[in-house]
């Protein structure tokens, strides 16, 4: 993928409030193409507010967001998906009406460059996509019958169909047991540097994160109190403070 | 507009008001234990009023004596569909959405027999109970005495039942399964008999308030449709769940309508209601994420 | 074309020439199944496809009444150009109400009372308006041949079920489900809902506008009462979930179903029809929520399984 200006997703100032909560409080950030960035931050920080507020579901109270040179925050969902960012969600949701192929036709079918495919053509690039996340078999079973695992990977499957630039994951391995932990990782790895797509993934595992992230970002009470590269993030006494409330630093595992 | 014409627009305002929360109050218990909408609500409403219209007609008995006799029989109605016609559904579905769209077509059918069987048994006939009628002056305002009992009963019950939501355990218990099923659940709560009582307790309200209505206007077997709605509207703008909610969302329909009455003409009163009902959610789903479907 | 194309061509054929041997009491019994078909068909053309259970429906079939009784006896315009301005007239509504109802994330529930309340509104307001006949209503000149009435309903029942079934087939059907299973998802996957939804909004009630205009020139007089029935909106619920909500065969098995069971009571029981029609309604929901769909499912694979049992046990 060409890394162009265009693949530069840049958040200005970004702020909302919920009735009297402010859930997010000038968040700024600017993150490199093609890399794994991870999101962390303790339980309520804003996390997922803050990929609400990307992908368009909620509309921000203050700042901006930015992919390149165009603003999205005022862009519907499906504008936003057409400008090349994609979502996974906290609990997983494949359409469960349907089949894991056609989860994919869907993103095929109206994500970013659709249109040009043809019904057979597109069924064909749908396999090929769950060949890459490894659920060629599962093609054809209604996700209902699926497990929680391939579920994700369905979602995942579905959202890269739709050929972001950006692709957020919200907790994409809560839930799975520790054996399935190392595909999905190496499936998220792949997709980074088979597709060359930039991934910006909320965890709660900080193993994980520090072992596969090239660049950090901490949330906390709604604002960004660190970002950096993971030994600067694990060093820094504010975020050991937000997670553990001691002065001294983080400790992996 | 003069003091006095203003005041006795409030007083109607008041009398329908208090019956309109009285029913919405009964429709919400029902929507908050099962969510579904009892379309055929008004009809429960439209049995309760018969009853007592029968009663006074043919026994002399007193409306203020039928109205207990028709919360019971429509308790004990209510509880017999729950237990014949929604349980089996909740059984027999597998998703929320297929039992919302089969209970809707039960209560359509029941709605169905119900208005038939009235309009078999009664004619459509309007029927009329005269009770005192003779109007009592209070502070120089002239209305009938039967329309101050209907808004004195109707808020003293929905009052009662705003008490016993909060305070009794049985109470709590609806309260519990309205807010969160699986939770209550796992509590210990019956949900089964939650379910009973709270359609019991529902269609209960629906014949006391159609008690009072038979003294103040027109019984005929078609009446509950209108009533539904305007529950409806109120349970829709007071909040679903919320008691105080539905008691000023019940009392400023009728007020509203009272006035629209006034000003517009007496065609435009039902209008009123829907106008409000539809402005108040499409406000609503604008600016509350309340009211949107699920974010999340 | 696949066996089963075939055979509903060849029943459309065969429908078609019908009116050549029929009594005109069977005739008219037909017309009432297609406008039946038709009304479910339509229903489930947006219902069933968005998940958007609108109880107030019938409001486009009095919209389309209307605006053909007016264009044909108030404008003067023949009959073409008055379904031509019928289907605009209500298709301009339906985009309004579809604005107004559509571009938020209204739930469910609240969108179903809010058709209904719109349907007593128009009710009210026509039934009070001079020029539309007030609550006297409007008399129109009667249709030159019970054919055209036959042949037009038949054919918009035949093309809801066609626009259903092509819709199912292309892409916009997976976005349909999409919409269906989890709108939000379907947003961030680039689905636009809310021109999805206001399509088939619009699509569905124009359709049942043109049948109201229809039925309006059929019946050669209408009335706000029965124009804006809330028994139209129900039935059309009623039939199209009672066959089986979201398929393509459900809401004409069901619309074919009820109407003929409605008839049939009727002449049999005329004073308890209705009751014993609710009831049987009752029962058959109780039965097999799913609809009729539901049932031959499970008949089939019932079928299938005594099948294969057969065959292990021989």
């Amino acid at each position: 993928m060409n890394h162009d200006q265009n693949s530069i997703l840049e958040v200005r100032g970004l702020g909302i409030h919920f009735g009297g909560v402010q859930a997010l409080r000038n968040v700024s950030f600017r993150l490199d193409p093609g890399k794994i960035i991870g999101v962390m931050g303790p339980n309520g920080a804003g996390k997922t507010t803050l990929f609400n507020l990307i992908t368009g579901v909620y509309k921000p109270s203050s700042g901006s967001i930015w992919l390149g040179d165009q603003q999205l925050q005022d862009l519907p969902p499906y504008r936003i998906c057409h400008v090349g960012i994609a979502r996974s969600f906290q609990s997983g949701r494949p359409f469960t009406n349907m089949t894991a192929l056609e989860n994919v036709l869907v993103g095929l079918h109206f994500g970013r460059g659709s249109g040009v495919l043809g019904m057979a053509e597109a069924r064909i690039r749908a396999s090929e996509i769950l060949a890459l996340v490894g659920l060629s078999k599962q093609g054809g079973r209604p996700v209902s019958s699926l497990n929680l695992m391939e579920r994700k990977i369905v979602e995942l499957a579905r959202a890269l169909a739709t050929c972001p630039k950006i692709l957020l994951l919200d907790e994409i391995l809560a839930g799975l047991s520790p054996m399935d932990l190392a595909p999905a990782i190496a499936i998220i790895e792949r997709i980074r540097d088979e597709l060359g797509i930039t991934v910006v993934w909320i965890e709660h595992i900080m193993k994980v994160l520090m072992e596969t992230c090239e660049h950090l970002l901490v949330l906390h009470h709604g604002e960004k109190i660190a970002e950096g590269t993971p030994s600067e993030v694990t060093a820094n006494e504010i975020v050991a403070q937000a997670y553990f409330g001691k002065k001294e630093g983080v400790q992996h595992g | 507009m003069e003091l006095n014409t203003i005041l006795q627009v409030l007083l109607f305002g008041v009398v329908w008001g208090g019956l309109y929360t009285l029913i919405a109050t009964g429709l919400n218990v029902i929507y908050g234990v099962m969510k579904i909408l009892n379309i055929a609500h008004g009809e429960l409403l439209m049995l309760g009023a018969y009853l007592t219209f029968w009663l006074f007609t043919l026994w002399d008995v007193s409306p203020l004596v039928s109205m207990p006799l028709a919360a019971l029989a429509m308790f004990a109605f209510g509880v017999i569909i729950q237990k014949l016609l929604i349980e089996p559904l909740m059984v027999r579905t597998k998703t929320l959405a297929a039992f919302e769209n089969a209970t809707l077509i039960i209560f359509f059918g029941v709605l169905l027999i119900l208005q038939n069987v009235a309009m078999l048994l009664w004619t459509a006939d309007y029927r009329v109970l005269s009770y005192l009628n003779d109007p009592v002056t209070i502070g120089g305002l002239s209305v009938a005495a039967n329309r101050l009992v209907v808004a004195a009963v109707a808020l003293a019950v929905s009052g009662l039942m705003y008490v016993g939501m909060q305070y009794t355990l049985v109470g709590k218990a609806i309260r519990a399964v309205s807010e969160d099923r699986d939770t209550a659940k796992l509590m210990g709560i019956n949900v089964k008999q939650i379910g009973l009582l709270g359609f019991g307790i529902g269609a209960a309200l629906a014949g006391t308030a159609g008690s009072l209505a038979s003294t103040i206007y027109v019984i005929t077997p078609t009446v509950g449709l209108l009533f539904t709605i305007k529950a409806f509207t109120v349970m829709v703008i007071g909040g679903l769940g919320s008691q105080m909610g539905i008691l000023v969302a019940g009392l400023a329909l009728g007020v509203l309508e009272s006035g629209a009455s006034y000003i517009i003409g007496a065609e435009y009163k039902d209008v009123t209601g829907y106008v409000l009902l539809i402005g108040f959610i499409l406000w609503k789903s604008r600016t509350s994420s309340a009211f949107r479907g699920e974010i999340k | 074309m696949s066996r089963k194309h075939w055979a509903s061509l060849a029943l459309v054929v065969v429908l078609a020439i019908l009116p050549i041997g029929i009594s005109s009491y069977h005739m008219s019994l037909l017309v009432s199944v297609y406008l039946a078909v038709a009304l479910a068909g339509s229903w489930n053309l947006f219902a069933g496809t968005t998940g958007y259970v609108s109880l107030g429906h019938g409001l486009f079939f009095g919209i389309g009444a209307y605006s053909f009784a007016v264009s044909l006896v108030t404008l003067g315009y023949g009959p073409v150009a008055s379904f031509a301005l019928t289907a605009l007239c209500t298709a301009v509504c339906a985009t309004v109400l579809g604005f107004v109802l559509l571009t938020t994330r209204i739930r469910v529930a609240y969108f179903a009372i809010v058709m209904l309340g719109f349907n007593e509104i128009i009710k009210t307001v026509v039934a009070n308006t001079k020029s539309l006949g007030s609550s006297y209503g409007l008399t129109l000149p009667p249709v030159p041949s019970n054919l055209i009435a036959y042949y037009f309903l038949l054919g918009l029942a035949v093309l809801v079920v066609l626009l259903f079934f092509l819709i199912q087939r292309s892409k916009w059907g997976y976005g349909l489900k999409a919409i269906l299973s989890d709108e939000v998802a379907a947003e961030v996957t680039g689905v636009n809902t809310v021109a999805l939804k206001m399509a088939m909004f619009v699509i569905s009630g124009t359709l049942v506008g043109l049948a109201g205009g229809m039925i309006a020139w059929h019946w050669s007089y209408i009335d706000p009462y029965m124009a804006f029935d809330l028994a139209v909106s129900f039935e059309m619920v009623v039939m199209a979930v009672f066959g089986g909500i979201g398929s393509l065969w459900g809401p004409v098995m069901g619309a074919v179903a009820m109407s003929l069971l409605k008839e049939f009571l009727n002449t049999a029981v005329p004073q308890l029809h209705s009751i014993i029609f609710g009831g049987l309604v009752i029962i058959l929901i109780l039965w097999c929520p799913g609809g009729i769909v539901e049932l031959v499912v499970n008949l089939r694979r019932r079928l299938k399984k005594a099948d294969a049992t057969d065959r292990t046990t021989r």
